[in-house]
């Protein structure tokens, strides 16, 4: 992945119009590390985030990026 | 400015170590020896010392400092592809007379991959199959796989084991996916899928997405058609060498029964992942369930952590999975074990590696009970 579209590791919210089955179906290739109720934790490149957010599918709290989170969880290794 | 890493030491009468320590000039002291310190701190900073007669040695920088630390933290304690071999080869020499390692197949990069039977081979029929790692980056889902087996073979003269071992088998493969996970301990800790070249460029099909039964009847994130996505079914049902190796374990030992671990989340999976819709079956349904509910209640007793026995689908639709294709095609009981630990925040996929044993402790529990309902089942439900 280009340094310019990086992945992040990502809670999606849909919004009142979607829902997180139809998160689910999009054929966005998300990578979905978990399941909630009203939420998916996913991983996935900057543009398909912005794409979701352009098309109000879904709120998007970004977390880290895919090596901000792989520093911070493999510092946390005692 | 970069943060460094560096040892000082002196040997001029105006510079005694002493006054090093108790200096303003807000050093991050890691260690004080009579003849030197080791100190954190910035370029200007360092400056600062050897203008006031120190001498300074730069060791290395923070960031360096940190993530090998912090690497070598996170990977002791976890197999890597040559140490699991390694560890496999001793468990089946110390106990020749029960274990015995095969090579099922190899990887589409070259790599063995292997199983271990355990039993005593006294006409036995009855089989049940532990694997695990089709994803790279879930370490967790080599080390549980691997313990059982440990624990199988030291406890293999008392019983319940040993009454086991003498009535059927039990096969261990504990890393289905050794290229991958061999490229997460090497270039990229969260890769997921295998290491075949796409046609396009792009690299990995995903091994849990390339069995056979329903395989290509979604199209979704997660069971993709697109071969750069993490969940990339492939070309075509068993197209990937991993995944033949265990169609073809299967097909050969006729297993009762098949539990397959993976991580994170903590849940019980039981078929089907392909639909909503529940396993026509009823008697199936209420065993799977009811197995994977009891197995819910023996881990929740060791360390009070909740896995939640669910259906698959109910965690997200996925087609061509190892257990879909186990139970649809052999309709013997079959589980996704989703391990530690709860959440993203938790780790996710880097569980620390003081969490393997209490991971093990608790799972060893369910796993045993697998074994046992699967080994004193009544009769086999082989189509």
């Amino acid at each position: 992945m280009a340094e310019s579209d990086p992945t992040w590791i990502a809670r999606l919210t849909p919004t009142a119009d979607s829902s997180v089955a139809a998160l689910l179906g999009l054929p966005f290739g998300l990578d979905v590390w978990e399941r909630h109720g009203g939420s998916l934790v996913v991983a996935a490149p900057e543009s398909c985030l912005a794409e979701l957010e352009r098309r109000r599918l879904a709120t998007v709290e970004r977390w880290a990026t895919r090596e901000q989170y792989v520093a911070e969880m493999e510092r946390r290794d005692p | 400015m970069a943060n460094l890493i560096a040892r000082v030491t002196s040997t001029s009468p105006r510079a005694p170590l002493a006054r090093l320590v108790t200096s303003p000039l807000g050093l991050d002291v890691w260690e004080v020896r009579p003849d030197f310190v080791v100190l954190q701190a910035d370029e200007f900073q360092l400056g600062r010392l050897e203008a006031m007669g120190f001498a300074v040695e730069q060791l290395q920088t923070a960031e360096t400092h940190l993530s090998t630390f912090a690497t070598a933290a996170a990977v002791s304690g976890y197999h890597s592809v040559a140490t699991l071999e390694q560890d496999l080869r001793r468990l089946a020499e110390e106990h020749p007379e029960i274990a015995e390692l095969h090579e099922i197949g190899r990887s589409i990069e070259g790599r063995p991959l292997w199983a271990l039977r355990i039993g005593e081979r006294r006409g036995s029929t009855r089989r049940v199959a532990f694997l695990g790692c089709h994803h790279a980056r879930e370490w967790i889902s080599v080390e549980v796989p691997f313990r059982l087996a440990e624990h199988l073979l030291e406890n293999a003269s008392s019983d319940p084991v040993q009454g086991w071992l003498q009535q059927g088998e039990v096969w261990v493969a504990p890393m289905v996916n050794p290229d991958g996970h061999e490229h997460t301990r090497t270039q990229n800790r969260l890769w997921r899928k295998n290491r075949r070249r796409n046609p396009g460029g792009s690299i990995g099909v995903d091994p849990n997405r390339n069995y056979g039964y329903m395989w290509g009847t979604l199209d979704i994130s997660t069971s993709s058609r697109v071969p750069s996505d993490e969940t990339y079914i492939g070309p075509r049902a068993f197209s990937e060498p991993e995944v033949r190796a265990v169609r073809d374990l299967v097909a050969r030992e006729r297993f009762d029964g098949v539990l397959s671990y993976h991580s994170y989340s903590q849940l019980i999976l039981f078929p089907w992942g392909y639909t909503v819709e529940p396993i026509e079956d009823e008697a199936d349904h209420t065993e799977m369930r009811g197995l994977a509910e009891q197995m819910e209640r023996l881990i929740r007793e060791v360390h009070g952590e909740t896995y939640t026995a669910q259906q698959a689908s109910q965690l997200y639709l996925t087609a061509g999975d190892t257990t879909d294709w186990t139970y649809g095609v052999y309709g013997v009981p079959s589980f996704t074990i989703e391990l530690r630990p709860a959440s993203a925040l938790d780790g996710g996929f880097i569980l620390p590696a003081d969490q393997i044993e209490p991971c093990w402790q608790e799972n060893r529990p369910a796993a045993l009970e697998f074994i046992r309902h699967v080994l004193e089942r009544p009769e086999s439900s082989w189509i």
